[in-house]
């Protein structure tokens, strides 16, 4: 039980303490209000010089010192921010933005002022910082301005605990290396998520498509996730010296790796897999079931599967049964003439799982 | 004093929270996930109940979610009105012979409708008999062929990058399973809408959506995000959730026999992990991420918070077992407890205090001095805890550009203890009584819409 001088106490440090709050909002505010303004007017200035000096045909060598004596900070800015770290990071800012969108003399110009002005020195410091956003940002600014000699010292954080320094790194690498690189892949300690493999994937494409890396080389893999990544971009890529391998993965123990095999197989169009799905298909769980019954209505056409998916139709489990339908009508006219004839002949369960799968208006 | 601790405990570890996240996101581009082939499948499921008015529009809005596997499901839940014919014009619909996996228990549908129109090809409009909007969702579930699954409410605005950020959570890597992310819901009254989307953020000119836009910022960035810190979130706002359809199945989806069906299958899901015994998680994302209209009339607001005593009282009864069983940890020792002691109970205990208060006044055996302080301690704890989430909003998405609007902010703050507190109470205590009569049914609830400050705009 609270004494009543407690309570006075209290209620005063809880007064204080909303008018200290409410003062740190405001001075937020104005923080924010003043450093957006000076970026503004600084960015304004520096795009006007970076333009003229990077598209002047005949000065070849820019002379970077002017760009750190312009504008005179407020006192209030000066006593705010450290103004030289705001300049250089505004600069660096337009630096970097420019040079995603050019080549050629004018992008090296960039890269030129890049070193020049230290920013380089900077980048690399900033790999060695205590602050994994800090070790993000030198690892953009290194990839960004191409320094391909930075691999080296980027590649211990394709394994760091934080997932967004990991996956930033592992982009790096793929960037700065003159083709799509993912021997990376062979050092990695832990899974690769599927958050880390969207980035590598939008990254080898986003390099040159043409050019993507051989992932049959990783079906293999003992590390299962990697595995799962392999073999979708085997499939997306439609490399097909991948199937012997693919083929070997229906009998992997992992029904998650088997379960992305017949899929990838399905889309590739390898024949040859479907006796076997047919001989492992009773001792799979039902994702994979479902999985192989789409299979074989995309590769399948002999009688022996077209009667195993009409055997299937009649599968008490819907799921099934629908997925088995589709695949009939996936197996070209004839099944579809089949589910036609069937319709009639079945109960209303059955006619109504045919119709639905017969209706092109559902996807 | 067990009180104030629990609180300033909550603010701390949201901040943290909060600015750990902020961090992070700032180098997440989620363009990214947008068309990558890698990325799960969505099915995003709406519900409508009465709401011919603007339907079309709110359902444009929702197919223009950018996510490339993403496919719209609107439950016409027994529409009385015109609701159905509007769908029907609007997106040119026709009937399709679409056959049902009754997987969850749902009153019968009576048509499902596809669109001629290739352009809304990843429409599905369901017609079914009126059953409650759990009935809805868990018809929609049965219609639905994606991997993940989205409830929203048909009129709710949701940012354009909504769906991007809740599936993260779901493909990021993690030691145990994400069975379901929540965002922040903000209050739209008085903002700018144009195509569908806010263009303009502003306070709430009204005093009782003020109110409550203050108490979603305190609720949302600093209550939830603590919790989701723990792993002991117990509440997916129903207006817009994202859930792993297997587990939602398996856990046996949403109860229609109760009017708090959000929090009830979040408490569900969370138990059947327990009882399977495989690790999970609850993710929050604290960006604003769905914007709705509050009530703005004490009738409507009263009706709202009925219901929501009802649907948590509910919930912690059918749960009971989780009541400090250690079994189920942070969900059974910390959620359950806090729950029943602060979110339900806690509103009863206040008026109990306020009678014993006013009958030992009139025995004149009150200490009015004691009172005072403690009335007053109180009080400035409230203002402070408000400007706190005030400033939480200010350090991360800061929505209100203008800085009269965070001054209205405070003002609200310092009323609201004496004005819109004690209506809160008054409810939750109606609610209860509800509770004890029997009352099962959701009221109607009548909304202005969106659709007069696009007009507005317009003009």
């Amino acid at each position: 039980m609270l004494t009543p001088h407690e309570i006075i106490y209290l209620t005063l440090f809880f007064v204080l303490t909303a008018l200290g709050v409410v003062a740190v909002i405001f001075y937020l505010r104005a923080r924010n209000l003043i450093l957006h303004n000076f970026k503004s007017q600084l960015e304004g200035q520096y795009k006007s010089m970076l333009t003229e000096d990077i598209f002047s045909n005949t000065q070849k060598i820019i002379d970077t010192t002017k760009y750190f004596g312009l504008i005179k900070a407020s006192f209030v800015f000066k006593i705010l921010f450290k103004l030289k770290a705001a300049k250089r990071e505004v600069l660096l800012g337009l630096l970097a933005g420019m040079h995603k969108n050019l080549s050629g003399e004018p992008g090296d110009k960039i890269k030129l002022m890049y070193n020049q002005l230290g920013f380089i020195n900077d980048s690399y410091k900033k790999l060695h910082s205590r602050f994994w956003e800090v070790k993000i940002t030198g690892i953009r600014e290194l990839t960004e301005m191409n320094v391909t000699e930075a691999k080296e010292e980027i590649m211990p954080f394709i394994n760091d605990k934080n997932v967004v320094l990991r996956t930033e790194a592992q982009m790096a690498i793929i960037r700065l290396s003159p083709v799509s690189d993912i021997s990376f892949l062979n050092h990695l300690t832990s899974d690769l998520s599927t958050w880390e493999q969207i980035h590598i994937l939008s990254t080898i494409l986003e390099k040159d498509p043409g050019l993507a890396p051989d992932f049959t080389q990783l079906l293999l893999f003992p590390n299962k996730t990697i595995v799962l990544f392999a073999i979708k971009m085997v499939d997306h890529l439609r490399e097909q010296k991948g199937t012997p391998v693919l083929i070997e993965l229906l009998r992997n123990e992992d029904p998650e790796i088997r379960n992305c095999a017949i899929h990838a197989l399905a889309n590739l169009d390898v024949l040859e897999s479907v006796p076997i799905l047919l001989e492992i298909y009773n001792e799979e769980n039902k994702e994979n079931q479902l999985e192989i019954i789409r299979a074989v209505g995309k590769l399948g056409s002999h009688a022996g599967e077209i009667g195993f998916l009409q055997e299937e139709l009649y599968n008490s489990d819907h799921e099934i049964s629908l997925a088995a339908s589709y695949a009939l009508k996936a197996t070209g006219s004839n099944g579809k003439l089949l589910l036609r004839k069937i319709k009639k002949e079945s109960n209303d369960k059955i006619a109504a799982v045919i119709e639905h799968s017969l209706d092109e208006r559902i996807i | 004093m067990f009180l104030f601790t629990s609180y300033i405990a909550l603010s701390i570890l949201s901040i943290i929270n909060l600015i750990h996240y902020l961090r992070k996101n700032s180098f997440v581009d989620y363009g990214i996930i947008l068309t990558s082939p890698l990325a799960p499948s969505i099915s995003l499921l709406a519900p409508a109940h009465n709401e011919g008015v603007g339907i079309v529009e709110h359902v444009r809005s929702l197919l223009s979610i950018h996510y490339a596997k993403l496919e719209v499901i609107i439950i016409n839940d027994g529409s009385t009105d015109d609701s159905l014919e509007k769908l029907i014009k609007g997106f040119q619909l026709e009937p399709v012979k679409f056959s049902i996996n009754q997987q969850l228990p749902s009153k019968p549908v009576n048509a499902v409708y596809k669109s001629t129109n290739p352009s809304f090809k990843q429409l599905t409009v369901v017609d079914k008999v009126k059953g409650g909007k759990s009935d809805a969702l868990n018809a929609g579930i049965n219609i639905s062929r994606n991997t993940l699954i989205t409830c929203v409410d048909v009129d709710c605005i949701l940012e354009s990058d909504a769906i991007l950020k809740m599936v993260k959570h779901f493909i990021e890597p993690s030691t145990s399973r994400v069975i379901a992310t929540g965002g922040v819901i903000r209050i739209a009254n008085s903002c700018e809408i144009k195509n569908g989307q806010i263009v303009k953020v502003h306070v709430p000119k009204d005093y009782l959506p003020r109110a409550q836009t203050l108490e979603y910022i305190r609720a949302f960035l600093i209550s939830r995000m603590a919790w989701s810190q723990l792993n002991g979130l117990l509440l997916i706002s129903g207006a817009f959730g994202m859930f792993d359809k297997e587990i939602l199945i398996k856990a046996g989806g949403y109860n229609t026999n109760i009017v708090g069906e959000d929090m009830e299958l979040v408490v569900r899901m969370r138990r059947y992990m327990h009882e399977i015994k495989v690790p999970y998680r609850v993710a929050y994302i604290p960006d604003p991420l769905c914007w709705t209209e509050a009530p703005a009339t004490v009738k409507m607001l009263g009706r709202q918070r009925g219901r929501w005593t009802r649907g948590i009282a509910q919930t912690l009864l059918i749960h009971k077992k989780l009541f400090f069983n250690p079994r189920y940890r942070i969900l059974g020792l910390l959620s359950y407890p806090y729950w029943l002691i602060f979110e339900w109970l806690t509103p009863i205990v206040e008026v109990f205090g306020f009678i014993y208060f006013l009958i030992m006044m009139f025995l004149d055996r009150e200490n009015s001095q004691f009172f005072l302080l403690l009335l007053g301690g109180v009080y400035s704890f409230s203002i402070m805890y408000s400007m706190f989430a005030i400033l939480y909003e200010e350090i991360s998405y800061r929505q209100y550009k203008k800085l009269t609007d965070i001054l209205k902010l405070m003002l609200t703050a310092l009323s609201e203890p004496f004005i819109y507190h004690p209506l809160n109470v008054y409810w939750a205590l109606k609610g209860n009584f509800e509770l004890l009569r029997g009352k099962k049914d959701w009221g109607v609830m009548v909304r202005e819409g969106f659709t007069e400050h696009k007009e507005e705009e317009q003009k």
